[in-house]
């Protein structure tokens, strides 16, 4: 499937982006305890006080860490956080023992320094907060309370890491299933509203490493099972990756049908994980395209081009917009030039755009070959399915080409013009295309009176003004409707601090009270003017 | 504006051709004559005198890099003749140690004058030879010297563009006609403004920013000063040639057909003077006959090499509009006897270029009639607010994935 090699990139959040600032010391520095301790401190605060957010930071700043930390680390942190009751605790530990300790990657993921800073943001804001490896002798007790108070968080972190880390290691990832599924169901053993992202990270990684190991399938009866839970829960992140997770599967056995029922059966929670969200979107502008739903694909491909990040996961990118220019070719429109020129993406768009050009110049023998010429590069993208079904686009686009040149034409010009076999085909050809819609035309004799042997010609009808119709109405609505989804979505994502309505209303109390007084002067003041206009 | 207090002194006196550079006193550096005749010749269209005049220049000037580059990219043109190269590498050596010896001793006994004299030395001398990055890092070493006055580094900038246009290297140019530009803006002279704008021009031509290039060489056709890029003659090619394009007709009139400067000049240009002229006569059949031979000139023009398609579809388009323009409807064959063209031809044309939307015409292929059609001035304004209103919405929608944080 396109997506995999992106898949983790795409996990990242925008932020952790992989800056080129690696030169700096900060960048090199090998992770540690201390690392993976800080995060530790960010899910416990999540814990404590029910705040996503800081879950879902420790999730974005754990990307520096999986992709370089040392097993040997790792296996510290498997030590001190997780409980020797866990089932799967000796199994962690024998598997991290088997890894090779990692050469060291100078040039692999730093910590963005936006991600640092922020924690350093944070750290002023405050300072009370126990940070983990700054905990403070006298706080230590505390400390220990509250690890243990969000003991399964911890320990899912953990897992989590291992799996993210064994699976990334490569290797034999048959052998890690066990492994995954001992995790996977000590996590979902739990049930706790601030697991959530961790859990589904589980499953994420989970899900991966059957996929590795070629026995996606195993997998399906306990993802359909576990989203179930996930909505009983009302789990939104859950159902999110559970439910992504089966539609890639499902589309990369092409279960078309099975992915199609799975989709129209359940609802997607928008909210909870732009990332997610993309996914989500990219899946189902496959599965409308391959549905033959073209108008519906386009639209949610777009969208999902547009939440897609912007600097990583290029691979996904990719995938989208190849996926993007031949739903649009489809759809009969030729997408912008610009489109093949985005950065990165132009050699794995150069077959594509090969294809854009013959499809616009309606030239089916240049579309053929341009078709066997890529054909190994069509099907590794899976898109061939696709492309194959242009052909009659390409014989539409030079239809529709003849159609806005030419207000009369014979037929037999339009056979000579896009290269069709016989007149007779070309009029069938050219009555199916008036019937879809493709080219608004008529076809009548080329003398009024004239029998039915005589010559045909095909007629264009006057292009009406798309003005007068309520066309242009209907496309500003749909920009206008997206405008304030965007602006509702900026609205509910606005935090406020707890309390602090609590100060802003001392603060107006006080306010009103000196604004009151003003104003009585004000009043007092008038009515003296007034007294005195009077006396005059 | 500066252009206009400028004499017209080059204009009065136009430069003699290129090719015959090495008896001016002064120099071009690089020589952009021999940067011309080796595309000619490698393109495959030059004559054995081209490329005996091209490597004439290259002995002459021991351009010992740019010959060894030229042979190893177009062997079957230019075979490598290693005891040339051999000798001008030594006689380039000896230059250099010249120059070396020279910089030395500024840097011993005098001042900062005479070390910047022999950085500027050293930097052209490596343009002259055609060493590409050698040349462009003594320039850009003078470029960020401190303590050098402004119209000097000026001049150090626009030799980096020279360079970068002599080897046809695209980002060189681009980043040295930034550069050259902002210290323009800081504090250039007039000439030194206008040279940079013909600079920009040639830029622009190779980037396909016709209309572009066509408005800054309109603005220096009176005050061409610039013979160490191109001759006159050549200036007023190009200059026409894009203005042909991009000019509306009334100002084609005042400022081409009419133009003192370049009535000067083009009749030496017989075929760009009859093209423009049957332009605006509306001589389509000399237009079109006269296509044929400034095709040809633009073919081996370096400049316009690759654009030669474009331009030339672009100038047919021109003239179709502008003889359609005048008629509500027309028979096929009778604009096919104005054009000299045959009605198939024709017929492919404007079926291709009103299906693109560049004429807004139809065809009656029955009849066959072409009927024009107004523009529809409201749709295509529709069409544009969707269009980049949609690119707006993109960067909107990128602007929010920051509340989903």
């Amino acid at each position: 499937m396109e997506v995999d090699k992106v898949t983790a990139a795409a996990t990242a959040a925008p932020v952790s982006a992989p800056a080129a600032d690696d030169a700096t010391p900060k960048a090199a520095a090998p992770i540690t305890l201390a690392d993976i301790k800080r995060n530790i401190g960010f899910i416990v605060r999540a814990t404590e006080s029910n705040q996503h957010r800081l879950t879902l930071r420790a999730i974005r700043n754990t990307t520096a860490i999986r992709t370089r930390v040392a097993p040997a680390v790792l296996k510290e942190a498997v030590m001190a956080y997780v409980p020797e009751t866990h089932p799967a605790r000796a199994q962690m530990l024998e598997t991290l023992d088997a890894l090779p300790a990692p050469a060291v990657e100078a040039a692999a993921e730093p910590p963005s320094e936006a991600a640092s800073m922020e924690v350093e943001g944070e750290k002023e804001k405050d300072p009370a907060a126990p940070e983990g490896a700054e905990t403070p002798e006298p706080a230590k007790e505390k400390w220990e309370e509250k690890l243990s108070l969000a003991a399964p968080e911890v320990e899912t972190y953990v897992c989590m890491l291992v799996l993210a880390v064994v699976l990334r290691s490569g290797g034999e990832t048959g052998a890690l299933l066990p492994l995954a599924n001992a995790l996977l169901a000590r996590v979902t053993s739990f049930n706790r509203r601030t697991l959530d992202h961790l859990a589904s990270k589980v499953l994420f990684y989970c899900s991966l490493a059957h996929e590795r190991a070629g026995r996606a399938s195993d997998m399906r009866a306990p993802l359909l099972a576990l989203h179930r839970t996930c909505c009983l829960r009302h789990d939104e992140i859950g159902q999110a990756t559970a439910l992504n997770l089966l539609l890639r599967q499902m589309l990369s056995q092409n279960l078309l049908d099975q992915a199609y029922k799975l989709a129209s059966k359940t609802n997607f929670p928008e909210t909870c994980s732009n990332n997610q969200f993309c996914r989500y979107l990219y899946y189902m502008g496959r599965i409308g395209a391959l549905q033959l739903d073209y108008t519906d694909a386009h639209a949610k491909l777009t969208q999902c081009a547009r939440k897609a990040p912007a600097n990583t996961a290029l691979a996904f990118r990719t995938a989208v917009q190849r996926l993007t220019v031949i739903v649009q070719l489809l759809l009969g429109e030729v997408p912008e030039r610009a489109v093949f020129n985005a950065a990165g993406m132009r050699a794995a768009l150069a077959p594509y755009l090969q294809l854009t050009q013959a499809v616009r110049l309606g030239d089916l023998v240049e579309f053929n070959a341009a078709v066997q010429q890529n054909k190994a590069t069509f099907q590794a993208d899976r898109t061939y399915t696709l492309i194959q079904r242009l052909a009659h686009n390409v014989v539409k686009a030079g239809l529709r080409k003849v159609n806005v040149a030419y207000s009369r034409i014979a037929l037999a010009d339009v056979r000579a013009k896009v290269r069709l076999d016989s007149d007779a085909g070309a009029e069938f050809i050219c009555a199916r295309a008036i019937r879809d819609g493709v080219i608004d035309a008529s076809i009548e004799p080329v003398e009024k009176g004239a029998g039915g042997g005589a010559a045909r010609c095909l007629r264009s009808r006057e292009q009406g003004d798309l003005y007068a119709t309520d066309e242009p109405q209907r496309a500003f609505h749909r920009r206008v409707a997206f405008c304030l989804d965007v602006h509702n979505g900026a609205v509910r994502a606005m935090r406020y601090p707890e309390d602090a309505y609590k100060r802003d209303l001392e603060r107006a109390k006080r306010k009103g009270a000196l604004e009151d007084k003003t104003e009585e002067e004000l009043a007092k003041e008038i009515a003296e003017d007034m007294d005195e206009d009077g006396a005059l | 504006m500066d252009v206009e207090q400028q004499p017209a002194a080059a204009a009065a006196a136009p430069a003699p051709e290129a090719e015959d550079d090495e008896d001016k006193p002064t120099e071009q550096v690089p020589d952009m004559a021999v940067a011309q005749l080796a595309f000619v010749v490698t393109s495959g269209r030059g004559t054995q005198d081209d490329a005996k005049a091209a490597m004439d220049i290259i002995t002459a000037k021991n351009m010992a890099p740019f010959y060894k580059a030229l042979c190893a990219k177009s062997p079957q043109h230019f075979a490598l003749d290693d005891a040339l190269l051999q000798r001008m590498e030594a006689e380039n050596a000896k230059t250099l140690a010249e120059i070396d010896a020279a910089q030395e001793m500024a840097e011993k006994d005098s001042g900062d004058v005479e070390v910047l004299d022999a950085m500027f030395a050293r930097a052209a001398h490596y343009a002259r030879i055609g060493d590409r990055d050698a040349a462009l890092a003594a320039h850009k070493a003078i470029v960020e010297r401190a303590k050098i006055s402004t119209g000097r580094r000026i001049d150090a900038a626009m030799a980096t563009v020279r360079v970068g246009l002599f080897h046809s290297d695209m980002p060189a140019v681009k980043e040295a006609l930034a550069s050259a530009k902002k210290l323009v803006e800081a504090g250039g002279d007039w000439d030194r403004r206008n040279r940079l704008k013909v600079y920009e021009a040639f830029y622009l031509v190779l980037a396909r920013d016709m209309k572009g290039a066509a408005a800054l060489l309109l603005e220096c056709v009176a005050t061409f000063t610039c013979t160490e890029l191109c001759s006159y003659e050549e200036f007023i090619f190009v200059a026409v040639v894009t203005n042909v394009l991009c000019l509306p007709r009334t100002d084609l009139k005042k400022k081409i057909v009419d133009g003192p400067e370049v009535l000067g000049v083009l009749p030496s240009l017989p075929h760009l003077q009859a093209l423009v002229a049957s332009l605006y006569n509306c001589d389509y059949r000399g237009f079109m006959a006269a296509m044929v031979e400034v095709n040809e000139q633009l073919l081996s023009d370096r400049y316009f090499a690759q654009h030669a398609r474009y331009m030339v579809k672009e100038l047919r388009i021109l003239a179709y509009a502008q003889y359609l323009e005048a008629y509500r409807s027309v028979v096929l064959a009778s604009m096919a006897r104005a054009f000299g063209v045959g009605v198939d031809f024709l017929d492919a044309e404007l079926s291709r270029f009103i299906a693109a939307a560049r004429l807004n015409a139809q065809i009656d292929k029955v009849g066959g009639v072409v009927e024009t059609n107004r523009p529809d001035k409201k749709n295509a304004q529709y069409q544009a607010a969707i269009k980049q209103g949609d690119l707006l919405l993109n960067k909107i929608q990128k602007l929010a994935r920051v509340t989903d944080v």
